[in-house]
């Protein structure tokens, strides 16, 4: 039997859909049999971010609606076996999915799959609503920045008013050099704010951008971000990681520019 | 030149009415209009704009009831205009029109041809029924479904799908996807400027773009190739498989049975 995870954020823009693909991905790397849905049905992105978007033949919807089996809608990734997406339509727009149809069939993917991940669209409307339906544990996902905090605490609201049991944050787009300079919040003071349980901290890391654009998404490479994901998926399953120390791993770069600005 | 001219503008409708024929003549013709978009036009809530007629307040509320038992919308509010006021405008407007196009002939764009609305109108519906013709492009999350051809006179995106029961036919790139002979018909093909689709199928058959020379990253470098690489290809079943080939006499002549 396995477990339903909403990601949800809020505010957009503040790397759900990532989030999204780098958990599924590092999931399926350590095994687990890891199916992502994309609710945000008629701004579909999830299915580009994994490039699998020229697979697509049927989606959520059609099967919904019933215009086709599960088996028939679900896309196996290209690197992992045991990573699924169902793809949200693009044709169509929130109200063509119910709560209670959402829930249903997250309840028959869970007797399957280990984990059911739905990327949830932004805002707190019928999406929103969709995606938290079926969902047990909640993953939020913000950015240190004020505007998205607000908005976090207001989906944790949500989500606890809808009793989802368990809620945990990602911090995301994190600056250890302007936390340093005082001029971005840490993770701590985000958790100090929303008081929820921290997941992980990912750091901002460009290669993020590369891997989107090349639609692979990255946990579990070597990059900090990579390294970040995948131990935000051990603690998903369960294992104590220690949180990384992003200040720690300069790259190149930023050595030398440290030796330069020293002497 | 049409009784009714239905043109959107980003917020709202433009309606545009003949002057000439009787009111209920009219009124036919506008609920014929708004049914045939009914699905374009979706449930979106829009402002309607009358013009090329000056109408009452009794034919006004007509014409809002035809407007709702007909489409989705849900109109906010109506605008009327002034006819003699618009004749002035449209006159000049049309005067500038025609100096510009003998300066610049070669640059016959799209927002001229907008502009010649009612031309454009009747050579379309001249061809209604060969074809459904769609005069633009199609954006991310529009769809075009028919059971003639189509035509697509400018791009299809990614994310955005033409389905026709006969051929497809892309005065532009097709970057979204295809599905041709949707009822089965293996004869069925699809033409493009530039041929570079996430899906086409073709009756029972499918092809999808291929993965890793497709990434985002190639796709740029593409873009940026020079115009005169750009050939004009074609998708079409052999064998029971979809293949793409360079659009030209060969195709014609194996395909087509053309002489």
């Amino acid at each position: 039997m396995g477990e339903v995870i909403v990601v949800t954020s809020g505010k957009g823009g503040v790397g759900k859909t990532t989030t999204t693909a780098n958990i599924g991905t590092g999931l399926a790397k350590l095994n687990k049999k890891v199916v992502l849905i994309d609710t945000d049905i008629g701004l579909r992105n999830l299915d580009v971010v994994m490039g699998l978007e020229n697979r697509i033949v049927y989606n959520l919807v059609d099967v919904v609606e019933g215009s086709c089996k599960i088996k028939q809608a679900m896309i196996r990734d290209k690197r992992y076996d045991t990573l699924f997406l169902l793809p949200a339509a693009q044709t169509k727009d929130k109200t063509s999915v119910t709560p209670d149809q959402m829930k249903k069939l997250a309840e028959e993917l869970k007797q399957e799959y280990d984990y059911v991940i739905m990327d949830c669209p932004a805002g707190i409307e019928q999406g929103f609503k969709n995606a938290i339906a079926g969902a047990e544990r909640a993953i939020v996902v913000t950015t240190p920045e004020v505007s998205a905090v607000r908005d976090a605490d207001r989906i944790i609201g949500l989500l606890e008013a809808n009793e989802i049991g368990k809620t945990q944050l990602v911090v995301n787009r994190l600056r250890p050099d302007m936390v340093k300079r005082g001029d971005m919040m840490s993770a701590e003071d985000v958790i100090d704010i929303l008081a929820v349980e921290l997941l992980g901290v990912v750091p901002d890391d460009e290669n993020i951008v590369v891997a989107t654009n090349n639609g692979e998404p990255l946990a579990g490479d070597s990059s900090l971000a990579g390294q970040a994901y995948m131990n935000i998926c051990r603690r998903i399953m369960g294992e104590s990681v220690p949180f990384l120390n992003l200040d720690d791993k300069k790259g190149i770069f930023a050595t030398l520019a440290s030796v330069f600005r020293k002497s | 030149m049409n009784l009714v001219n239905l043109k959107g503008t980003n917020s709202g409708i433009v309606l545009e009415l003949s002057s000439e024929p009787a009111f209920d003549e009219l009124k036919t013709e506008i609920a014929r209009k708004f049914k045939e978009s009914r699905n374009f036009l979706g449930k979106a809530s829009m402002g309607i704009f009358i013009k090329g007629r000056a109408i009452n307040d009794v034919e006004e509320n007509e014409i809002v009831d035809i407007i709702r038992a007909n489409s989705d919308i849900d109109i906010s509010c109506i605008l009327r205009e002034n006819s003699e006021l618009d004749q002035i405008f449209v006159h000049y407007a049309k005067h500038n029109d025609d100096s510009e196009k003998e300066s610049d002939k070669k640059e016959t764009n799209i927002e001229n041809d907008h502009d010649d609305a009612d031309v454009k109108g009747d050579i379309l519906d001249s061809l209604d029924g060969i074809a459904k013709i769609y005069p633009g492009s199609l954006r991310s999350g529009q769809s075009i479904s028919d059971n003639r051809s189509v035509v697509i006179l400018g791009d299809v995106k990614p994310g955005a799908s033409v389905t026709s029961e006969g051929s497809i036919f892309v005065m532009g790139a097709l970057r979204g996807s295809a599905f041709a002979g949707s009822g089965g018909d293996e004869r069925a093909f699809v033409v493009a400027l530039e041929l570079d689709p996430l899906q086409v199928r073709i009756a029972n058959a499918i092809a999808i773009s291929p993965d890793s020379e497709t990434g985002p990253k190639l796709k740029m470098r593409r873009f940026r190739k020079k115009v005169d690489e750009k050939t004009t290809e074609v998708a079409f079943i052999l064998n029971g498989h979809v293949v793409k080939d360079a659009y030209g006499a060969s195709f014609l002549k194996n395909h087509l049975g053309a002489k």
